[in-house]
């Protein structure tokens, strides 16, 4: 392990293994890539585009930032390690390999993805139709499923981390909000997560105690704006966002949520407008172009009540992806994706990343950052 | 009974192990540090920095495999005590009980003492498992305790020790099995229970009261003694489970796994898996006849006491090899001094061509046992 030059002798000169392997597999990791291009920065991160040394296959490599406020490898970077070291999916982002730099920051290497979803729904040159939406849904249900099965909970499912390969196969990414579910009766869960616009009721409530069925309720509301091709609950603060939801959805109360009002944060959003939780007539009549089996499987996806949400693999198995139009197969999917195409790519990223700095100083990137600082404190 | 999920885990695919390649890496993580101990010193003999130039440096007696082991032992008792005294709760307190088993399997206390390592390993378990509020209220509360540790101290080990777990945090635990066998054996006995079939359990001989009473004992020996064992790495997660509660009641097991599992030689193999768990490991005793003659494993029969509880003849054990390991590394700190450290470039060109020679070596000899170096899907 290389330390920094001039520091004094650390800890971490002593710290491999006997026979030295540890540290020479990290160098032999290191080696097998060679870095290109700065693709993205994120929170906690600048995305590298990247390629093995020997078949030139393409990769990403996620460059960790180190922590300014020295608590050692950041909350973010540790869950998207933990989560991803173990979830092994066609439908979840691949992380190949982790490494420590030269610099001695963290490298997790991703899968090379070509683009995401926000994108496509943003781009209106690009058109694409039920058979499309169909395919995303399906795919994502599965990679969210396959997360759930695992006891893990993603907590920031939105169209700009459903992310997809080359050839179209979805890809869940960014598991930096992620947290395993598996020691029952959690009492003590931060409701920070999840960017507010997919934010399910329950959290905005305050919830401590949650599960599988937010990041279904935050799919569902992905759902709604690939059909609708513009953000569906879209508000600038949790109370508007609440008042958003009480509107479109009905607002919670006893009698279609039992024990809601016993949640910290409960209030009534829309006093003044009170309206029942909305049935299925309701919900066709809102996305008039979807099909039955489409409206139901929406409507059962953003119930207001977790406990009558359905789950991922009930979902999946909705009469909707068996009936015409079937769903696209991953290559025929809309989106850039051809060899040729993929220097666009990277400038589309760039001018991704562009666009999301300038919504920095904008209210939902802020709620965005104080959710994961909040959640440092767990 | 073992599904795909767990299948694809970390600690199936890194740490898990037959009895003798768990011993045989022991053995080679001693064999390797007794080996770099002597060719430092050798250096500094040659180097003439060594008041005591003597051969007679090279021919004390080593520190063995054993007393590695038992030292080891002895700090896992010590990490108990500190996980007590922070009020981790279960989860923290386990996954920092095997990450320290797991680091030292590969790095002997030849190399750093575990004493250094308590706290960065049990810092890294709280993030692990989203517990701490920052590494101020860390040192805070280690300083209650009159442990004292510099925030520098705490993180420079980090990613080094992330990199020895090979970047695998999530501990499987067992201990969380055992509610949902409970609930299905509740089940069973109200009669309420029913199959993937629908069938029916046969009637159950026996009180809520005993399955509650059995369920309760094994939780609190899968969070406290069966931590100080290698049944982690030797058994999978719902085989020790079930173990637990076997140890504390077989019949309620025999029952269980006669409703679960119809074919009888299925059954019968499983069983024998569970008994010797419990007999070997949950329940092993000093005076019984080693099972694994000639193993390095951690049992009663190696000097290994399996208990939460410090034995005084532990902690006379733990202090004589502390003394030992002492002296064994006084002449190379008396170097140091006069010594600038070999820089840390030069360091990583010698293990460069070191790695070159040894790489074949290695691939036949494979140190992470396991599932090895798993080729990932690309
Ligand atoms: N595997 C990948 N392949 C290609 N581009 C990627 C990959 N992973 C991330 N990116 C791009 O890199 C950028 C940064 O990603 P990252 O996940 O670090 O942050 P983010 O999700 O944009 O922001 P935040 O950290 O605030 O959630 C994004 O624009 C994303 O599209
Ligand atoms: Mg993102």
């Amino acid at each position: 392990m290389p330390t920094p030059n001039g520091s004094t002798p650390t800890v971490s000169s002593v710290l491999v293994p006997a026979g030295g392997e540890v540290a020479d597999i990290n160098q032999e990791i290191r080696d097998k890539y060679v870095k290109d291009d700065k693709i993205g920065e994120g929170t906690y991160a600048i995305v590298y585009r990247a390629h093995v040394k020997g078949t030139g296959q393409p990769v990403a490599i996620k460059k960790i930032k180190i922590s300014s406020a020295s608590e050692g490898i950041t909350m973010d970077s540790l869950r998207e390690i933990k989560h991803l070291q173990e979830l092994r999916h066609d439908n979840i982002v691949n992380l190949l390999d982790v490494f420590v730099g030269k610099s001695h920051n963290i490298h997790a290497v991703l899968e090379f993805l070509a683009g995401d979803l926000e994108g496509i729904i943003k781009d209106k040159s690009i058109v694409y139709g039920t058979g499309d939406i169909k395919s995303w849904m399906a795919m994502s249900l599965r990679g969210l499923w396959w997360c759930h099965r695992n006891f893990v909970l993603h907590r920031d499912i939105k169209p700009n981390n459903l992310l997809y390969t080359m050839s179209g196969v979805l890809k869940i990414a960014d598991f930096g909000l992620a947290r395993s579910f598996a020691d029952p009766g959690n009492e003590n869960m931060t409701s920070q997560v999840v960017t507010r616009w997919y934010r399910p009721p329950e959290l905005l409530f305050g919830a401590k105690s949650y599960g599988p069925a937010i990041d279904v309720y935050s799919l569902g509301v992905v759902f709604a704006e690939l059909v609708l091709r513009v953000p569906w609950l879209a508000a600038s603060t949790d109370m508007q966002q609440l008042e958003v939801i009480a509107n479109a959805l009905g607002t919670p109360t006893e009698l279609n949520w039992p024990g809601v009002t016993t949640l910290p944060g409960y209030c009534i959003p829309n006093p003044d407008n009170q309206l029942p939780e909305v049935d299925l007539n309701n919900i066709r009549r809102q996305f008039p172009s979807m099909s039955i089996n489409g409206a139901q499987l929406l409507h059962g996806m953003l119930r207001l009540d977790p406990r009558k949400r359905v789950g991922a693999r009930e979902a999946l198995e909705s009469d909707w992806f068996r009936e015409e139009p079937i769903p696209t197969k991953p290559q025929d999917l809309p989106g850039k994706k051809g060899k040729e195409e993929q220097e666009k790519v990277g400038q589309d990223l760039r001018r991704r990343v562009g666009h999301d700095e300038r919504l920095d100083g904008g209210d939902l990137d802020r709620g965005k950052k104080v959710a994961r600082r909040l959640n440092f404190g767990l | 009974m073992e599904d795909e999920t767990y299948l694809g885990s970390t600690q199936y695919r890194y740490f898990t192990f037959t009895p003798s390649k768990l011993s045989q890496i022991r053995q080679r993580t001693n064999q390797l540090a007794t080996q770099h101990l002597n060719e430092s010193i050798q250096s500094a003999i040659q180097a003439g920095d060594l008041s005591d130039s003597g051969q007679d440096l090279l021919e004390r007696e080593p520190l063995t495999a054993e007393e590695e082991l038992k030292l080891v032992s002895y700090y896992i008792t010590q990490s108990v005590a500190i996980c007590d005294h922070f009020r981790t709760g279960s989860a923290v307190k386990a996954t920092t009980l095997i990450f320290l088993q797991r680091i030292y399997l590969r790095i002997s206390p030849l190399q750093i003492h575990p004493k250094t390592l308590l706290l960065p390993i049990l810092y890294l378990a709280f993030k692990s498992e989203n517990g701490v509020t920052s590494a101020s209220w860390f040192i805070r509360t280690a300083a209650e305790a009159g442990l004292t540790i510099t925030r520098e101290e705490l993180l420079t080990p980090e990613i080094d020790l992330a990199m020895n777990l090979r970047w695998a945090f999530q501990v499987l635990h067992p201990y969380r099995g055992i509610e949902g066998v409970k609930l299905e054996l509740l089940a069973m006995q109200a009669g309420t229970y029913r199959g993937p079939a629908g069938e029916t359990a046969p009637p159950f001989e026996g009180t809520r009261d005993r399955i509650e009473r059995a369920c309760g004992r094994a939780r609190i020996l899968l969070t406290g003694p069966a931590l100080c064992t290698d049944v982690y790495f030797l058994y999978t997660p719902s085989q020790i489970a079930m173990a637990g509660i076997w140890v504390q009641d077989g019949g309620l097991i025999e029952y269980f796994l006669g409703v679960k599992i119809k074919d009888e030689a299925v059954r019968q193999r499983l069983l024998k898996v569970i008994r010797e768990c419990g007999e070997r490991h949950l329940l092993a005793t000093k005076d019984a006849p080693n099972p694994y003659p000639g193993l390095l494993l951690r049992l009663p029969q190696n000097g290994v006491p399996i208990s939460v509880e410090i034995p005084p003849e532990l902690k006379k054990e733990a202090v004589r090899i502390d003394k030992k390991l002492f002296h064994l590394k006084k002449p190379l700190k008396e170097a140091k001094g006069k010594h600038p450290p070999a820089t840390d470039t030069s360091e990583e060109e010698r293990r460069a061509k070191k790695r070159k020679l040894e790489k074949e070596n290695r691939d036949k000899d494979d140190v992470f046992g396991g599932g090895g170096m798993i080729k990932r899907k690309q």
